[in-house]
């Protein structure tokens, strides 16, 4: 490891001589390459390496693969049905069920269950919000967590 | 180009002369360096602006938009066609951006983007501001600036540095094996973004441990355990783009060694292609001689390089190295 010691760079290049003398016997270990090289600027090395990930990002977004919240059974659950409600086009996977759900997308994405259910599962009070997230109702539950829920409701949805 | 700059350098050792080369503008390495920072404060405040929001109203996690997730969901989502807890599509977008970033840029998004690098900066810093102004622990960092450069020591950081494999396989295996992010346990990064809602835990120790370290040594968790950094040292080995090194303009005055955050020895090299390098450009700020290093691109279709240096036999040879003049 080479701990910092950086006195000296900032002066190097402040002074104002226009050019450097390279001592004799001091030459630098001697290195080559066959490659075929061209400079380049270090402005156009910084934009173009800002500009192509936002390009990328910018990509995926457009082709509506961009998502920061749970996926499959969430998106299932906010599928509007024929009643105008917000209920599963197919079967939810309860595997897909995770900790940033909210209990009224669980409710929603397995008709079958209530969110009373789902409250008493994780030992929280009936008049808790169905906005609540999973992850919060963890926190809070005494030993229940996201696996046990998938468990849970793997039976329930079998049953 | 050094095909042709070694020969000349045979010539002139032959002459005994000493080369006159072209300084680099004054303050031109500052200005590279201030880019830098205001574009990690950019991320750092966009960053902090995501961890607040979902702390004060529960907007999306700063988990969303990390692209580590997206390696350790890998095999989850190949094999099953679902995705590990706290993993959403972001991730993976952010991975498939990360990569590709690497394959043009090399250690671009480590230099210039990431956050918990950027921390690991300012912390060193504020660290060396204090430990200059107290005279015990200025004599401690000594002590070990002056071991840091001993064989021994080298040979351990060298080994320390496998460490990114070694997480980056923790983390990806664990992963496929258990369904979950088992690197989230020890990631300083989660640790930091949850630092509102505290909670002692490892990955709270390894941050500690992580800016404690940073206090001595330059972007500790870089260097020895980042998993981000080894998978983008992979994809970088496929990159065109490394800072150069004109071997017949180069001062060998260590300027640039030790303007390096990473500890490489870049007046060994002729291009910097290490798996350490953050693409930082340190050592092109630091460097004071105009072409001695710089950003170049490696293409089969571009002509060789010419060393742009001027050999000119110097009327009055130099005696000592005048780059302090």
């Amino acid at each position: 490891m080479r701990l910092t010691h950086r006195t000296s760079h900032r002066d190097a290049t402040a002074s104002p001589a226009r050019e450097l003398t390279i001592p004799r016997g001091r030459r630098p270990v001697p290195t080559q390459t066959r490659l075929h090289t061209r400079r380049v600027p270090v402005a156009m090395y910084v934009i173009a390496l800002l500009v192509i990930p936002s390009l990328v990002v910018f990509g995926f977004m457009a082709a509506g693969l961009w998502a920061t919240t749970g996926t499959s059974v969430t998106a299932q659950a906010s599928t509007p049905s024929e009643d105008g409600g917000t209920g599963p086009a197919a079967p939810a996977d309860p595997a897909d069920v995770k900790g940033s759900m909210t209990v009224q997308q669980v409710v929603d994405a397995f008709p079958t269950i209530t969110a009373v259910q789902v409250l008493t599962q994780f030992g929280a009070p009936l008049d808790t919000p169905t906005s609540t997230q999973l992850k919060d109702l963890v926190e809070s539950s005494d030993g229940m967590d996201i696996p046990a829920m998938r468990v849970w409701l793997v039976k329930q949805t079998s049953g | 180009m050094n095909v042709q700059g070694e020969g000349m350098d045979r010539s002139l050792a032959a002459a005994d002369v000493g080369i006159r080369v072209p300084r680099r503008p004054a303050a031109w390495g500052s200005k590279v360096r201030w880019t830098r920072h205001a574009i990690q404060g950019a991320v750092i405040a966009l960053v902090g602006w995501q961890a607040v929001g979902h702390v004060a109203s529960g907007g999306e996690s700063a988990e969303a938009w990390c692209p580590l997730g997206g390696f350790e969901t890998l095999w989850t989502l190949l094999t099953t066609g679902r995705t590990v807890s706290h993993v959403h599509t972001s991730s993976l977008v952010l991975s498939v951006t990360v990569l590709v970033l690497a394959i043009a840029g090399r250690g671009f998004f480590c230099g210039w983007l990431c956050p918990l690098g950027t921390i690991q900066e300012m912390v060193h810093k504020a660290g060396r501001a204090v430990t200059d102004r107290v005279p015990p622990v200025r004599r401690l960092r000594r002590r070990l600036e002056r071991g840091a450069s001993t064989e021994r020591w080298r040979r351990i950081d060298g080994l320390l540095r496998w460490g990114r494999w070694l997480v980056l396989a923790w983390a990806v295996i664990g992963a496929a094996v258990t369904g979950t992010m088992v690197f989230r346990k020890a990631d300083p990064w989660i640790a930091l973004l949850s630092v509102a809602e505290f909670e002692f835990s490892l990955a709270f120790v390894v941050l500690i441990a992580t800016l404690v370290l940073a206090l001595f040594i330059e972007r500790p968790f870089c260097r020895y355990a980042c998993p981000l950094g080894a998978v983008q040292s992979l994809a970088g080995k496929l990159s065109p783009i490394a800072v150069q090194r004109d071997a017949a303009a180069c001062l060998d005055c260590d300027l640039c060694n030790n303007a390096c955050p990473m500890a490489i020895p870049v007046n060994t090299r002729t291009r910097v292609t290490d798996t350490s390098c953050t693409g930082c450009l340190e050592c092109v700020g630091a460097c004071p001689s105009q072409d001695g290093l710089a950003v170049t691109l490696a293409l089969p279709a571009f002509p060789p390089r010419r060393s742009k240096t001027t050999v000119e036999p110097d009327p009055q040879p130099a005696t000592e190295l005048e780059v302090a003049r």
